[in-house]
């Protein structure tokens, strides 16, 4: 089997005080995406940072992002896969203007709300994802629909019944993220189970963050899912240790793919898979 | 999107040891507890406030 790892290089938290190693400027962003890419990754999901270092929606930092991934890296077909939700304070409006523009092959959509970490509200209103989800079939993008907890996977199969969705569907399970389902083996059998009774015959990723991470690598690889690593969502690369490239994250999850006799999916063979254009 | 680790940050009114758990261990029964003293541990702050400038001066402990 083939399995995609995906890296999510950057996100809306860690900056250098957590990590030093985390990309943050476009520069950064683009060389960090390579050098996964060379180690592997076959998606790339991006956030953007504004200058003082905080998650922003900008449009145009991501068409600088993406020109300069381009213009430096040609022969680098990584699949582009963009965040609707880099910054909790976007509008409906910011957090899909980017999307219109560039038009990448991939972009999350976080299929349902919650508390966020404990502290704010994480808003993925009704409207905003109607909006979301018929606008990427209009301009060709496909969602990746990131679950915090069963309850979103029952909103992506309404989504799908409605029309707001096609499929083939394509989650990304967000386990141990606070406010979010716990991770754990038995809780991803529980996702999975949830969606092949729901949304049968789609297809996922995994991450874990923190304690979890590790365990879900394996245990997703053993289900027949696909793989997310990255300093979005791990900083750490062990218990004592701090990942010093989101490359090492990489490198890890293509060994253990290996290992398991799985092969690592390349960006071709990833856009097959998910049924990308 | 992801936020990293959500980590619960407490001293014990005994022995003064700081440590912190991350919330992934909820669950366990010595959650919260010091690991030395092995009573309630008093709550000082967590990841949803930026109130704990150095991290690594709470002690990681495994549930």
């Amino acid at each position: 089997m083939k399995t995609i790892i995906t890296v999510a290089t950057t996100g809306a938290w860690p900056k250098k005080e957590n990590n030093p190693n985390v990309p943050m400027t476009p520069q950064e962003i683009v060389d960090d995406i390579y050098d996964c890419w060379k180690a592997g990754a076959s998606i790339a999901h991006l956030h953007m940072r504004d200058e003082d270092g905080n998650g922003t929606m900008d449009k145009l930092k991501f068409q600088e992002t993406l020109k300069l991934l381009k213009d430096r890296y040609p022969n680098c077909d990584i699949v582009l896969n963009l965040t609707t939700s880099g910054d909790l304070n976007a509008t409906d409006k910011t957090r899909q203007e980017h999307l219109e523009l560039l038009r990448p092959e991939m972009a999350s959509y976080d299929c349902g709300s919650m508390n966020w970490m404990h502290s704010g509200l994480f808003i993925n209103s009704p409207k905003f994802l109607e909006e979301l989800g018929n606008n990427m079939q209009k301009w060709g993008v496909k969602p990746e629909i990131e679950a915090f907890d069963p309850g979103m996977i029952a909103n992506a199969a309404y989504y799908l019944k409605k029309g707001v969705l096609k499929a083939p569907l394509h989650f990304q399970f967000c386990m141990g993220v606070a406010n979010g389902i716990p991770g754990s083996t038995k809780n991803l059998v529980f996702m999975k189970e949830t969606m092949d009774n729901l949304c049968p015959n789609s297809t996922w990723s995994c991450f874990g963050v923190g304690k979890s991470a590790i365990e879900m690598i394996y245990a997703t690889i053993a289900l027949g899912g696909h793989i997310r690593v990255g300093m979005e969502d791990n900083v750490m690369y062990s218990k004592t240790e701090l990942a010093t490239s989101n490359r090492q994250f990489v490198e890890r999850a293509a060994r253990i793919i290996k290992e398991y006799g799985n092969e690592v999916a390349t960006p071709d063979e990833a856009r097959q898979i998910l049924g990308l254009k | 999107m992801s936020w990293g680790a959500f980590w619960m940050f407490y001293e014990c009114e005994d022995c003064k040891d700081k440590f912190r758990f991350e919330i992934g261990d909820i669950n366990e029964a010595e959650f919260g507890k010091c690991p030395t003293c092995h009573k309630d541990a008093k709550f000082i702050s967590d990841s949803s406030k930026d109130e704990i400038k150095n991290v690594m001066d709470y002690k990681m402990t495994e549930l």
